[in-house]
């Protein structure tokens, strides 16, 4: 479970804050949808329910394992083979770490050996792999920023049977744009808007809310437009 | 998949068994890109040693102390470099280090204290090898009192690692700072003994490099190290002191940055 309470996220620099005395609560198991328009702050929020970014005021509650966003392949150094990276990642986080390579081999399906440097690898090879590394762990939260599979058509249908097993016993917080993708995977909505996060019926109708606020904004810009 | 994949139970890491799993990928990814990868952190100090001892030999220099210019050099450079390297790497490991943050609870602190205990191994290790075999190519003095000598050099750690942690937290902020520390700490070279002695200094110039911590450090080692030297800089509390100051000014100043998002990473 995750707890926004009176949140105001305001990055220094930043014209307005992605979040302002925002309120919300991701309960267990629960699949919730952020559709958020781009460049609306999606990331910050990830960093903040991932526990790195800090509130400016108010606070944030989680209790159980919270995930990285999935498929982050920051971690992964690229002069570090790929097996000594998921060494590190698996001993940093208290996975046994002959598990957990095994785990995310398997998934990934490299062409390449693990022992090879990970910069060696192709950008679909690297994002099999961090994906794999990010669900090899078992969380209470897993956190979905924009990429929620990854892959072909073949290895996102794997993805997807990984992910959905997973979220048997786990909640999903999924920031996107993308109002199709939330309807499939989440069964709340909120839209991030005037930073707020706003409970919407579907991702539809957050959808069209979205896309009405974007009319109004631009209508301000340019009356001429009216 | 879902079916196959096997599903381990939730553990966490301990606060000690990240920090070493931090320190393990620092000491891999240090120098990963080198050919000769590790053996760096040991050729720098030799390196310098050596190059100063050939300037002594051109210049026909003499160290001030009835010893050899390789042992006498070799006081000087190494608690030098393990000052100046622990800034180097923990400055270094906030930013290439960064994305360990999402591995809830790798905290800053965690990723700064796995650099500089590395950087700890690391002067252990290049004391024992370099003084070791100084001592037995060129038949050097042994240490007079090898724990005043372990201590001079923990302390050259301690005020490397109390002002390593100010650098590496104002690096995440400012690009010129990042730059400018290189600059900042290059007079110290020159003022921290490695070349001369403290007795060898005129009055004013004595008093006027009393003000530097790494002259102290120096001077401790070297009057551990060489029986019957005694120097008039070499007082323990004053670069302690220091570094004390500069690792507790560090944390309001982290919370400055972390609270304003202030940092020039994106992570």
């Amino acid at each position: 479970m995750i707890a926004l309470r009176d949140v105001t996220l305001w990055p220094t620099g930043a014209a307005r804050p992605v979040l302002y005395r925002a309120n919300a609560i991701f309960g267990d198991r629960q699949r919730i949808g952020i559709l958020a328009p781009a460049a609306s702050g999606k990331t910050t929020i990830a960093r903040l329910l991932c526990g790195i970014e800090r509130p400016a005021s108010g606070s944030v509650l989680s209790t159980g394992r919270v995930s990285w966003p999935l498929g982050h392949a920051g971690m992964l150094h690229p002069e570090l083979t790929a097996a000594d990276n998921l060494h590190h990642l698996a001993r940093t986080i208290g996975e046994d770490p002959a598990h957990y390579i095994a785990f995310c081999q398997s998934f990934a399906a490299l062409d390449r050996p693990l022992s090879a440097r990970m910069k060696s690898f192709s950008p679909a090879e690297r994002a099999r792999l961090a994906y794999a590394a990010s669900l090899a762990i078992r969380c209470d939260t897993y956190i979905a920023d924009e990429t929620i599979t990854v892959g072909d058509a073949e290895t996102r249908a794997k993805s997807e049977a990984l992910l959905r097993g997973r979220l048997d016993h786990a909640g999903l917080i999924f920031l996107s744009r993308n109002a199709r993708q939330l309807d499939a995977w989440c069964d709340h909505i909120l839209l991030l808007t005037d930073g707020m996060l706003r409970p919407c019926p579907s991702a539809k109708v957050a959808q069209a809310a979205c896309d009405l606020a974007a009319e109004r904004r631009q209508n301000r810009k340019d009356p001429a437009h009216v | 998949m879902s079916d196959a994949a096997p599903l381990f139970a939730v553990t966490y890491a301990g606060r000690a068994d990240r920090i070493a799993a931090l320190m393990l990928r620092e000491r891999q990814s240090r120098f990963a890109a080198s050919a000769i990868g590790y053996v760096w952190a040991f050729l720098t100090p030799v390196t310098w040693i050596a190059l100063v001892v050939i300037v002594f030999h051109l210049l026909n220099r003499f160290p001030p102390i009835h010893v050899g210019p390789e042992i006498f050099v070799a006081t000087g450079i190494l608690p030098y470099l393990v000052f100046r390297q622990t800034i180097t790497s923990m400055s270094r490991s906030v930013v290439s280090a960064r994305h360990m943050l999402f591995l809830r609870p790798v905290s800053m602190n965690e990723i700064m204290l796995a650099s500089a205990l590395l950087d700890f191994i690391n002067m252990a290790v290049a004391a024992i090898v370099i003084f070791g075999a100084i001592t037995f190519l060129f038949d050097a003095p042994m240490p007079a009192t090898p724990a005043g000598v372990a201590l001079a050099m923990v302390l050259a750690w301690c005020l490397g690692t109390g002002f390593g942690r100010l650098a590496a937290v104002l690096v995440l902020v400012s690009d010129s700072f990042s730059r400018s520390i290189p600059i900042l700490l290059r007079p110290l070279f020159w003022l921290s003994g490695i070349f001369y002695t403290a007795g060898e200094l005129s009055g004013a110039l004595q008093t006027a490099l009393w003000f530097s911590p790494t002259f102290h450090i120096v001077e401790l080692l070297r009057e551990s190290y060489f029986n019957g030297y005694a120097s008039p800089i070499s007082n323990i509390w004053y670069p302690l002191g220091i570094a004390g100051g500069l690792w507790l000014l560090s944390i309001p100043v982290e919370r400055v940055i972390t609270a304003r998002t202030a940092s020039r990473y994106r992570i």
